[in-house]
């Protein structure tokens, strides 16, 4: 029911100025990236803008590297987003920003979370964990824009490190112009998350939007 | 899974629906009465949620479902409820046709009296699968009639009307979906959903219809021709096949998620080429295949898979415009192998027109390639407390690791993966005992054969009985996690649970292996690695087919059932014992030991605590937490 009555209400004045916007999020299973997937493609369909997602399952799935397309706008047919196209790579594993940068626009964004999950096959001795500084450092020859944050840390500080996911949408929300209102999404996080973990997860919302804001003074 | 919006009965509303959910909803929509299925990915929630549906839409629209054995079982039992003239539905994914190929081809014989729809969800770029085979073949050589949507819309759409089509040509109809399509997300306008109630029938016997002997094989080929020729006509009025103008000599003819991948390409490069799009890909519109290439200098054929329009728009233009300039496959401007995506497609277009595509892709990708030199790869793995890991595990232990290990197609599938290394052979579903008869032939060394437990019953039986007969000698180890865990976790006659929730009969395997003659049939639980180990050591010495059934339920249906409960998982800790052996991340393995710097440690986050690890630990440095704590304390 309430989803209906905030449907009805819904901002519509951006669909109409919205051809294209692509947002490549990726992530480790357990992470979130689906659940903040969902909540990025309910605020779109609640703007009344057109949204197409494409995720991963089977065989694919089994072992953590999740990656979702989503792509948002009135020009947008095909699942998946090109490469180079992407507006925004939200990653919440630094190895797994690294991982889909070919899909990033060169004047895209970057949100990554600095929290690494050490593969096992890291374990074999074969291969190592690049530092965060030296992701850093590549994802910015592909992106002009990279915001590294510590989700992890904002979301412990917010109650619940869970919520690393919703600590990255607030920093997503501020560090660029999305095609919803943020009012919207964080509708459309309340719709989303546990009525009981609600007030933790807004929490983690503005921890994000606030250390984004602070970021992107200091550059 | 969103199953309240998929059963919502608010035609109009608009809904952001999973493609596999959409087409389940058309099918309900269409009034399906029957669906029978064996569940792969990329099919399976098309099969889960219309499982759900069943029971959730029971006493309102009552349809059946059931999980069958394998896809030939599942066929079979939608073209009974088709020949008793109930609309029925097969769903499959592409490699499970190749099982039910055989009543496929038949069944177009004899031809459908309620709507019949075999759903083939294709897996190009073999994400879950082991090959990327394109099903439109098959309605080529099965004459058989083949439709293929774009868009989650259109899937939604023509799953309803696909009965339609079905009863009005009076042929069974493949309805082809691919992977991008059925898991990717979009918004569909809900239809109706039906509340004719269900009623049983008396079937209309006709032998001349029904019993494929040869007389009535050879008039039911006339009978399917003249058919296909109906087929033909509907194609080329179907509004489904459209052509779209546009203002140069330029012509693109796609079908599928090409289509989509064309109009993205032609929008970036700035085109404004003509379109055609092909949706019944089985028999073609030739006619309208013929009008539009006489309007076109040059075509661009999109397609994912093999050359299938292009060669068929060949054959068409040596009539029609034997001077049209054909790009595609052949020409080598696109791929023959993998998925399409837009930047593919783009460049595709763009080099078949001498041009150049608005982004260079391969620069992007060439220089993203080596910039992820530094990164660890993240492969598929087991999870955290995976049983197939310990029987793994024991299996070496008992075979000093010289054994061959045929497989087959599950989960289990990734003990490929170092350290476990005991997968050399997966062909098929069911193919790992196949291989292993006639392994045992002309091979030296030990056998041991690795199957889940949904693949036992799939296509294992057949084989078990032909290694009794034929005396062969190898150890089949059937890793018994309760469920078909790959897919989903879909119910399988061991484990008694049908789809809709009813109860069915509990299939015990190790009595199906005795029953066939097995004189060797043991049950382990493969957490207790010394048990396992011990078993195996016995079923190797034995000097005819052995079978192991290692049951344990999958660690994800195990902490499933933990949280419903309110039970605590107890972690493990690994203490100051540890000598850095490594031996629990380089001969075993699990996601939760993290090696951090030479020490080893548990991730409590994700220990399953099954204690698999504190057996494998020499040195008995890895104990339950609880344990060290009181020993701190």
């Amino acid at each position: 029911m309430a989803v209906r009555a905030i449907e009805r209400t819904a901002v519509k004045d951006k669909s109409e100025e919205v051809e294209e916007f692509n947002i490549f999020v990726s992530g480790v299973g357990g992470q979130g990236a689906l659940t903040a997937s969902g909540i990025i493609a309910r605020a779109a369909k609640m703007s009344g803008l057109k949204i197409l997602a494409a995720e991963t399952h089977g065989m694919a799935q089994r072992g953590g590297s999740v990656s979702v397309h989503l792509r948002i706008g009135s020009k947008v047919f095909a699942p998946l987003i090109p490469v180079g196209r992407a507006h925004v790579l939200f990653a919440l594993e630094p190895s797994e920003a690294l991982r889909y940068i070919e899909y990033v626009s060169s004047d895209g964004l970057v949100v990554v979370n600095t929290k690494e999950i050490v593969p096992p096959s890291v374990n074999m001795g074969d291969v190592v964990y690049p530092s965060i500084e030296k992701i850093g450092e590549v994802l910015k020859e592909f992106a002009r824009k990279v915001i590294l944050v510590n989700a992890h840390e904002l979301a412990v500080k917010a109650g619940n490190p869970l919520t690393n996911n919703v600590v990255m949408l607030g920093v997503m929300a501020r560090a660029i112009d999305l095609p919803f209102s943020n009012d919207i999404l964080k509708e459309s996080i309340k719709l989303t998350v546990p009525e009981k973990a609600l007030e933790v997860n807004m929490k983690a919302f503005d921890l994000g939007y606030d250390y984004a804001e602070k970021y992107m003074r200091e550059m | 899974m969103v199953l309240r919006d998929v059963v919502k009965d608010n035609p109009g509303e608009e809904v952001f629906l999973l493609g596999n959910e959409a087409i389940a909803r058309g099918f309900i929509e269409g009034r399906l009465r029957f669906g029978a299925a064996y569940p792969g990915t990329p099919s399976s929630e098309i099969t889960d949620t219309l499982a759900r549906a069943c029971a959730e839409l029971r006493g309102r629209y009552d349809f059946f479902f059931e999980y069958s054995v394998n896809e030939k079982v599942a066929f079979e039992a939608a073209a009974g409820a088709s020949m008793a003239g109930k609309r029925a539905v097969a769903i499959m994914k592409h490699v499970g046709v190749n099982v039910a190929a055989d009543a496929l081809f038949s069944f177009a014989y004899i031809g459908a009296k309620g709507g019949f729809v075999l759903v083939s969800a294709d897996d190009p770029s073999a994400h879950s699968s082991q090959n990327e085979q394109d099903n439109r073949w098959y309605g080529k050589s099965a004459y058989v009639p083949v439709i293929e949507p774009s868009t989650i819309q259109e899937a939604h759409e023509l799953s309803r009307e696909s009965f339609e089509i079905s009863e009005m040509l009076g042929l069974p109809v493949i309805f082809r979906t691919v992977t991008r399509l059925s898991h990717a997300s979009g918004i569909i306008k809900l239809g109706e959903i039906p509340d004719e109630p269900f009623t049983k029938v008396s079937f209309e016997k006709d032998p001349s219809e029904f019993v494929l002997i040869p007389a009535h094989a050879r008039t039911g080929k006339i009978k399917l021709l003249e058919k296909m020729e109906k087929a033909r006509e509907f194609a080329n009025k179907s509004d489904y096949n459209r052509i779209m103008e546009g203002d140069s000599d330029v012509g693109i003819l796609t079908g599928g998620l090409g289509y989509v991948y064309a109009l993205e390409a032609l929008k970036y490069l700035d085109l404004d080429a003509w379109v055609m799009k092909v949706t019944t890909m089985n028999p073609l519109p030739d006619e309208k295949i013929s009008d539009f290439i006489s309007q076109i200098d040059r075509l661009v054929v999109v397609e994912e898979l093999d050359p299938y329009l292009e060669l068929h728009v060949k054959a068409i233009a040596k009539d029609v415009n034997p001077d049209l300039e054909i790009h595609g496959k052949f020409t080598g401007d696109f791929p023959m192998e993998y998925e399409y995506t837009v930047d593919v497609v783009e460049k595709g277009i763009a080099s078949s027109l001498g041009m150049a595509p608005k982004v260079d892709f391969e620069e992007i990708r060439n220089r993203a390639n080596e910039a992820k030199k530094i990164l660890p790869p993240r492969p598929p793995i087991l999870c955290p407390g995976c049983p197939h890991t310990a029987s793994f595990y024991a299996i070496k232990q008992a075979t000093g690791d010289s054994a061959l290990y045929p497989s087959d197609i599950g989960c289990y599938t990734l003990g490929v993966n170092p350290p476990l290394s005991t997968v050399d052979i997966t062909l098929c579903m069911g193919g790992g005992v196949g291989t292993a008869n006639g392994l045992s032939y002309v091979v030296k060394d030990d056998i041991v054969v690795t199957v889940g437990d949904s693949t036992f019953f799939h296509a294992c039986i057949p084989s078990l009985i032909d290694a009794v007969y034929n005396n062969n000698k190898f150890v089949l180890v059937v890793l018994d996690n309760r469920t078909t865990a790959m897919t989903g976790h879909q119910p399988h006659p061991g484990t008694g649970e049908r789809a809709c929730g009813e109860i069915g009969k509990f299939i015990p395997i190790e009595d199906v292996a005795r029953s066939i003659g097995v004189d060797f049939v043991e049950v382990v639980n493969p957490y207790n690695l010394r048990k396992m180990t011990e078993v195996m050591e016995r079923a190797l010495a034995h000097d005819r087919v052995a079978v192991v059934v290692a049951r344990r339920a999958c660690a994800i249906l195990w902490n499933r059932e933990r949280k419903q409960k309110g039970i605590k998982i107890k972690p493990f800790t690994v203490t100051e014992d540890c000598t850095r052996c490594l031996r629990c991340v380089t001969s075993f393995t699990c996601p939760a030991l993290v090696l951090v710097g030479d020490q080893v440690t548990i991730d409590e986050t994700l220990c399953a605590g099954c204690g698999v690890c504190f057996q494998v630990c020499p040195y008995g440095a890895i104990v339950s937490k609880d344990v060290a704590e009181k020993e701190v304390s």
